[in-house]
């Protein structure tokens, strides 16, 4: 992680992960949370599970909260603290719902993501470092809140870096990315690698339908997840002995 | 940990310690109709939203969750039925809470 100017202006300066490091931290934390529970590591990681994950990090995990002030697709709301650890809530048509589960694992493997890599910006000894003397920005009630939204959850732009980072987090969680290839090399051993693969290619939909089957996502969350690693490409590209 | 001010920090606090989702602990309290109470009624006692039904209910998450079940009416702002069926008079009533009372004090 490396330091940058935040250009949203929220922060004077922000966290910068690559892909790999937040890829390799999440791995390493979600597998240990498995092993200790069950001696073993096994996927997908049930939603229940999920919960307890997010619980032992935050002061109150409400599972079924009215977020309809925030507006209709807000599905999860981050409320940072400078005095302990963050709350989440998730909307209760997420949990009400069977058939929206993938929703309610995306959200809150998101939220985890804002409470784990992004509450200490919130810690005050970090914003006074932060800023200086001219002292935080962050004033309003809302200014502490991370208002996630349903269509940001797992693919928001770059430029969004809170919302992209937990996205990312989002995927790297539930499809850890050591798991993800190892399970892909088994399955799908010489069929991989020779070429590039993309989306709607016949090989690109088994590669999404089985990281859906074996990680309890959406097909969105998977072909995402596969482009992230590089596993697929949105277009096919010419693999060329002699580059121009 | 801060202890809990409420009934349903007390039962969030302990549930959590002991390494239960709401989910798990939900089936294990049950109804008077002997059906398990939904993970939402769970989340909105434990988020002070609702209150539990029966005593039955209060006895299950003591035992359930280890917890004293005096303490958890005692913060669920109930009387217990043994002593509530017991029908004591007004001034019985008094003197055991000024009885209460004063052992606060002390």
């Amino acid at each position: 992680m490396k330091t940058v100017p935040d250009r949203t202006g929220r922060f004077a300066t922000r966290p910068h992960y690559e892909p790999a490091e937040l890829d390799r931290e999440c791995e390493s934390i979600i597998t240990t949370f498995l092993r200790k529970k069950y001696g073993e590591i096994h996927f997908p990681i049930s939603t229940d599970d999920l919960t307890t994950f997010l619980e032992k990090d935050v002061a109150d995990l409400d599972l079924y909260a009215d977020l309809s002030e925030f507006g209709q697709s807000v599905e999860g709301v981050t409320i940072f603290s400078s005095k302990g650890k963050p709350s989440v809530r998730i909307t209760s048509v997420l949990a009400n719902d069977p058939h929206r589960e993938n929703r309610l694992r995306t959200t809150l493997t998101h939220e985890w993501g804002h409470v784990h890599f992004h509450a200490y910006l919130w810690n005050v000894g970090v914003m006074e470092l932060d800023f200086g003397g001219t002292g935080a920005p962050l004033k309003r009630p809302e200014d502490n809140r991370q208002i996630c939204k349903r269509e940001s959850l797992i693919d928001a732009p770059v430029s969004d870096w809170m919302e992209w980072q937990a996205g990312h987090v989002c995927g790297a969680i539930l499809m850890p990315a050591n798991h993800l290839k190892h399970m892909l090399k088994e399955r799908f051993e010489g069929e991989i690698g020779l070429a590039a693969v993309t989306p709607g290619s016949l090989l690109g939909e088994r590669l999404i339908q089985a990281v859906v089957d074996t990680y309890a996502v959406s097909r969105e969350a998977a072909r995402v997840r596969l482009l992230r690693l590089g596993l697929i490409h949105e277009r096919s590209q010419n693999v060329s002995l002699f580059p121009a | 940990m801060l202890d809990p001010v409420t009934f349903g920090q007390a039962i969030s606090q302990k549930r959590k310690e002991l390494g239960m989702s709401q989910k798990e602990l939900a089936a294990k309290i049950k109804r008077e109709d002997g059906e398990p109470i939904s993970p939402q009624y769970l989340n909105d006692i434990e988020h002070d939203r609702r209150s539990p039904s029966s005593d039955l209910m209060v006895q299950q998450f003591a035992k359930v969750l280890d917890l004293n079940s005096d303490y958890l009416y005692y913060l669920a702002g109930r009387i217990p039925t043994d002593i509530l069926s017991k029908n004591l008079p007004p001034e019985k009533v008094e003197k055991l809470m000024v009885a209460f009372r004063r052992q606060i004090k002390s």
